[in-house]
């Protein structure tokens, strides 16, 4: 059986994925810049 | 138990059409093996030289250069590397070896080679060489005009024979290519092919 | 097998021959689907017991298990049985248990064919393994030691294990077909009223592709095969080059179905990824029709790209431009799926029970796979890398990764809904990590051990290979011990467990949780309508 999630909780999930998704994405482009500085 | 319904004509004819790709694709790998032949010859993919070239009408291999020049030209303003070597596949016991390891040559030109070859066991034995030319681009501008491998080879008991090769190589060879391959695998033809057992492959 | 107390124990009244004839004479889908994935987790511990054998050798340098010949065959049939004997099973035994639920369908098309399809498969298993039994009464030198890429003229000298493989692929290949054809009839012919093709369960699009993908390229490896039996007995010279044949056509032809094959067994997995992630998120897949035109995508590039398998077996220029092109267009459509996959997870309220650990830990590590293979799709790259452990590790991290771990989000996620039991949570959740801890300790060394230039398939290796290996080998170790807790876990969950209502997860979409759990034995009696 699932545990039951209180409204509350599943508000706090939403933001927390929305804002490790902004975080990852800016990783990922983080690393595309720095690439392009990169020499070999 | 379950009431399995007799199978309903909407379902007879999809599985009709299913079973035809089933057999559609089971003849299309069988049919692979002429096209690949085909496609092999006509491109020199995987260095497959084709038959012997007869030269004086000109006709290209497959006959599919059939636009050649009578009589090729040769392009003194490049030189190619030509390499020999040879290999005896396992269950015939013979030796052979390149009388010439490298030729310079000029594209366009007649040369001619030799194998040496060798029958070390104490019994005739027929042989077939089977040649490859790398790089594969270079296979289909490698005409062969007499060769060993064009038939069967019989060597008495301790026979040792030189073996004749004439080559041209065409002046449409690509001029990226300064170096080409000829290799020869010797194969027995005497039937009884050798299994690998696992205590014979490891002595 | 206890799913049958269950279902006896809720069906008094239905009246099936009891014991073993139920299951040998069965035409009911949820039976049948049972069976096909109980056989799949025994070959998937037959397989793995091959690999930790090959593993022990490789700990340390030199030989101390076995005999090299010993050590081709282990390789050979390990990989022949997780690919046809354990993933493909499992692959099908999903669909039959759920294809029927999710369409809203009372069965599958042809519920005979599908009996006949599933006893297929254990004598094609007993094929495949029984010379490693013979050679111990003395009678052959063992099975197949070619790889499992059969490839000529090794296979054409090779003893009489390669003739049992040929005959085991063969019939391992019809019943895929039977399974396929099935499949594709009950997509077609049998969904409920309303459900038109673009509200189909993206499960069912990828099983659908799949299916496709087997009927055109299955028969072509059963010619190769074939080919290969007449060569060997019959005095044709198909792949023999003394008598004008060619053993790189047997690689053509043999690539020509394997490439797809790995599509084959990643499909199924790519189509019910979106289903768990968005349960879990509680939120809509994203991109359902971007992700149906990339399954669609995906399967018809997979049947062009055959011959980056063999860069190395030489080729002219333009061919090998040619597939390394149009292997690289693969990764457009699977990045498409990838950002479908994790824009489902974006701004969703995300819990973490097992199947969703599964389903996440499934995109990091496939992401590895797809990576590395765009490493090896490069000509130039791919001439240093062939036939190197890299090549080993990047495609375990498919097909373990990929293949295997999808299935067992699967397992977990339907597991409930099949049972009518809640399985252990916190076992689960060990099963996780100890997988994926282990796995990546496994693997991560062979990529190095690649780079450094340590070939697959040997026995025996340098001496600088040796502390990476011994880690591979513990890595491996824990790995096969922790998939017993997957089967422990499995078991208790058949056995008995916390009831669990129709809809499993409260984030749960779809017609397959309106049944009830486990559903009735006959799915569907009144047919159900989508909007």
């Amino acid at each position: 059986m699932a545990p039951a999630f209180s409204d509350a909780d599943l508000a706090r999930r939403r933001n927390a994925a929305r804002r490790l998704g902004w975080l990852l994405g800016a990783a990922v482009l983080a690393l595309y810049l720095i690439g392009l500085f990169i020499k070999r | 138990m379950e009431q399995v319904q007799p199978t309903s004509p909407s379902h007879n004819r999809l599985i009709g059409k299913l079973l035809l790709m089933v057999a559609g694709a089971f003849a299309f790998a069988f049919a692979l093996v002429p096209l690949y032949n085909v496609l092999c010859e006509a491109t020199g993919f995987n260095g497959k030289t084709a038959g012997p070239t007869v030269i004086r009408d000109g006709f290209g291999i497959g006959g599919l250069q059939t636009g050649s020049a009578p009589a090729p030209k040769v392009d003194l303003g490049r030189t190619v590397r030509v390499e020999f070597t040879g290999t005896v596949m396992p269950g015939l016991p013979w030796d052979m070896r390149p009388l010439t390891i490298s030729l310079d040559i000029h594209p366009g030109e007649l040369q001619q080679v030799s194998y040496l070859v060798r029958n070390t066991s104490d019994r005739p034995i027929t042989g077939q060489a089977v040649p490859s030319v790398t790089p594969g681009q270079a296979a289909q501008h490698f005409d062969k005009i007499e060769c060993f491998c064009f038939s069967q080879q019989t060597l008495a008991p301790g026979e040792a024979r030189e073996m004749p090769l004439a080559f041209i190589v065409k002046p449409e060879v690509d001029r990226s290519i300064s170096h080409i391959t000829l290799s020869y695998a010797f194969f027995s033809i005497d039937g009884q092919r050798q299994t690998l057992t696992s205590s014979g492959e490891a002595r | 097998m206890s799913t049958a107390t269950t279902h006896a124990a809720e069906h008094p009244a239905e009246h099936y021959p009891g014991g073993l004839m139920r299951w040998l004479t069965t035409t009911n889908h949820k039976d049948i689907g049972t069976m096909y994935l109980t056989f799949s987790l025994i070959m998937f511990f037959v397989g793995g017991l091959m690999i930790l054998a090959v593993r022990a050798e490789l700990f340390q340098p030199g030989l101390q298990l076995m005999r090299p010949e010993f050590f081709n065959q282990l390789i050979g049939v390990h990989a022949l049985v997780m690919i046809f004997a354990a993933l493909m099973p499992a692959a099908t035994g999903f669909a039959n248990w759920m294809l029927p639920l999710m369409i809203g369908a009372p069965d599958m098309a042809l519920p005979r064919l599908n009996n006949w399809g599933f006893w297929l498969l254990p004598p094609a298993a007993i094929l495949l393994t029984l010379p490693f039994t013979l050679a111990l009464f003395g009678i052959g030198d063992g099975a197949l030691a070619t790889g499992w890429t059969f490839y000529a003229p090794l296979s054409v000298q090779g003893g009489m294990g390669v003739d049992f493989a040929i005959l085991a692929v063969h019939i391992l290949g019809i019943s895929s077909i039977m399974g396929s054809i099935n499949i594709i009839v009950t997509i077609f012919n049998m969904r409920a009223p309303g459900m038109t093709m673009m509200k189909l369960p993206l499960f069912a699009w990828g099983w659908l592709i799949t299916a496709f993908l087997l009927i055109a390229t299955l028969p072509v490896l059963a010619g190769a095969v074939t080919m290969l039996l007449t060569d060997r007995h019959f005095g044709t010279h198909f792949f023999d080059a003394a008598g004008g044949g060619d053993p790189i056509l047997f690689q053509h032809l043999f690539w020509f179905f394997g490439h797809p094959e790995v599509y084959i067994l990643l499909l199924p997995v790519w189509g019910l990824m979106p289903h768990v992630l968005s349960t879990f998120s509680r939120k809509p897949a994203y991109g359902y029709t971007a992700q149906v035109y990339s399954f669609i995508a995906i399967g018809l590039l997979s049947v062009v790209v055959w011959a980056h398998h063999f860069f190395t077996a030489g080729m002219p220029i333009p061919a090998l431009v040619y597939f390394m092109f149009s292997t690289m267009a693969i990764s457009i459509p699977l990045a498409v799926l990838f950002f479908c996959w994790i824009a489902t997870m974006w701004k969703g309220a995300m819990t973490f029970e097992t199947p969703m650990l599964f389903a996440v830990g499934f995109i990091v590590l496939f992401g590895i796979a797809g990576l590395t293979g765009l490493i090896l799709a490069d000509v130039a790259a791919d001439a240093q890398y062939h036939h190197s452990y890299f090549v080993v590790a990047h495609f375990h991290y498919a097909l373990f990764a990929g293949g295997i771990m999808g299935v067992m989000t699967g397992v977990y996620y339907w597991l409930p809904k099949w049972t009518g039991h809640m399985y252990s949570e916190k076992l689960g959740k060990l099963h996780f990590w100890l997988t994926v801890f282990s796995f990546n300790l496994t693997f991560i060394p062979q990529f190095f051990l690649g780079l450094a230039g340590m070939p697959r398939r040997i026995p025996d290796y340098a001496l600088q290979f040796a502390e990476f290996n011994a880690i591979s080998t513990l890595g491996a170790f824990v790995l096969g011990l922790s998939q017993l807790l997957f089967a422990w876990n499995i078991w208790c969950c058949v056995r008995g467990g916390p009831k669990v209502e129709s809809r499993v997860w409260e984030g749960a979409e779809g017609l397959e949780w309106e049944l009830s759990s486990p559903p009735p034995h006959h799915s569907w009696e009144t047919q159900p309508t989508v909007k």
